[in-house]
């Protein structure tokens, strides 16, 4: 042991040099101690699958949207039928009915084939199995979406339930006001029978410049939507409207179906 | 060796002491470069966080439901309608509609996405911010049916 001022020296120079050598690691040694990031796994799933395959549904449920609005009008502007009634049509339009034989459209089916056949055309070669509940509007398939990350694969359904803004159920609606009117004008003089009961959204002919027509009693209308609007591809507003033929040649009591 | 005395007292005293002092820097020393680890780590995590944070508002700005003239839409039909209609009026009502009400900060910008790819002019934005450093979130939607814009990129920051 030094026994003197010498000898307390050193310990300062050791100090020093210590302090010195701790002040340049910390200011440029980063050191990584093997100290993980938190929830590095949970957000990596989160960013990478969730995130994704959110978006990916909501870029499925823009397009349901887009193609059910077309399913829509193609049907409205053919009386519910995919292609041609089976009582026959007059000027392009499709009836509702051949004298006492009604044969509204089976919504369910027209619905799902149009659907699918426009989804085909437009977007892709899933096929679903399309409901509708009242504005709604809900597919089902087998089909997945697939992200592959790294090895990870995540999938999730391809189905959707989307806001249509219209319920298919509106023809029910006409259907019944149909019914009525077959019921009611049926044998009585039909322009004057038609016009006293027809409700005011039954146009003849066209929605926008109404005029009688009859051609063996069979009456062509216009029928505008009493409840829903869709917008257009210019994004103007537009009246949804039907085009509806009726046979009145139609005996009152012997409807068939 | 043994010092006996006044001198040996002080000697081993000042030892004491210079060993505190090298224990002090030394312990110093492991805390700031453990401390800083785990710091930038915890750092990266709530950056993390605050972008996942950023893209679920952003998903939820999207979906976000409204009425327009009576009927109801999410806020990406809605910004379609406004492409369409070719009307900022309405893009800006609504968007300002959405952030007051839930009390969001932020900038939302629509571009025709051919003039995103060729880093264009937006067509329409919304901002209640003067300028922000958050990173962007950017989706890009199909204007199926579209006369004039057949994709739009929704960028948000």
């Amino acid at each position: 042991m030094i026994k003197s001022k010498k000898g307390a020296l050193f310990h300062w120079i050791t100090f020093a040099v210590l302090g010195a050598l701790g002040l340049f690691l910390i200011l440029t040694f980063s050191t990584d101690l093997g100290v993980t990031i938190k929830g590095e796994q949970q957000l990596g799933f989160l960013q990478d699958f969730y995130l994704q395959g959110e978006g990916e549904l909501l870029k499925l449920d823009q397009q349901a949207s887009f193609v059910g609005k077309e399913v829509v009008l193609e049907l409205v502007e053919k009386a519910g039928y995919l292609d041609s009634s089976e009582c026959g049509s007059l000027d392009g339009i499709n009836l509702w009915n051949k004298g006492n034989n009604l044969c509204f459209p089976s919504l369910k089916e027209d619905v799902n084939n149009s659907f699918n056949r426009v989804w085909r055309e437009q977007i892709d070669e899933t096929t679903y199995l399309i409901e509708f509940v009242g504005l709604e509007l809900i597919g089902n398939t087998q089909d997945q979406f697939e992200i592959v990350r790294q090895g990870d694969k995540y999938s999730l359904d391809k189905d959707f339930r989307i806001n249509l803004g219209y319920s298919f159920e509106e023809f029910f609606q006409l259907q019944t006001e149909a019914i009525f009117l077959l019921g009611t004008c049926s044998g009585k003089e039909l322009p004057v029978c038609l016009n006293e009961n027809k409700p005011i959204y039954w146009k003849f002919t066209s929605c926008t410049n109404e005029l009688y027509q009859e051609n063996e009693k069979i009456v062509l209308f216009c029928v505008e939507s009493p409840n829903y609007n869709l917008f257009d591809d210019n994004g103007a507003k537009k009246r949804i409207e039907y085009k509806i033929g009726l046979d009145f040649n139609y005996v009152l009591g012997t409807i068939s179906q | 060796m043994v010092l006996k005395g006044k001198r040996g007292m002080m000697d081993d005293f000042f030892d004491l002491v210079f060993t505190i002092v090298i224990l002090f820097f030394a312990l110093f020393f492991i805390q700031v470069v453990l401390n800083g680890d785990v710091e930038s780590k915890q750092d990266i995590s709530f950056k993390r966080m605050e972008l996942f944070n950023n893209q679920e508002l952003f998903l939820y700005y999207l979906n976000y439901p409204l009425s327009v003239e009576g009927t109801e839409m999410r806020m990406k039909d809605l910004i379609l309608l406004a492409v369409n209609r070719d009307s900022e009026e309405l893009f800006n009502e609504k968007n300002k509609e959405f952030f007051e009400l839930r009390g969001v900060k932020g900038r939302v910008n629509v571009y025709d996405s051919k003039q995103y790819e060729e880093e264009g002019s937006s067509l329409f934005y919304y901002s209640n911010v003067g300028f922000t450093d958050k990173e962007k979130q950017v989706m890009k939607l199909s204007n199926l049916g579209g006369q004039k814009i057949y994709s739009v990129t929704i960028v948000s920051s």
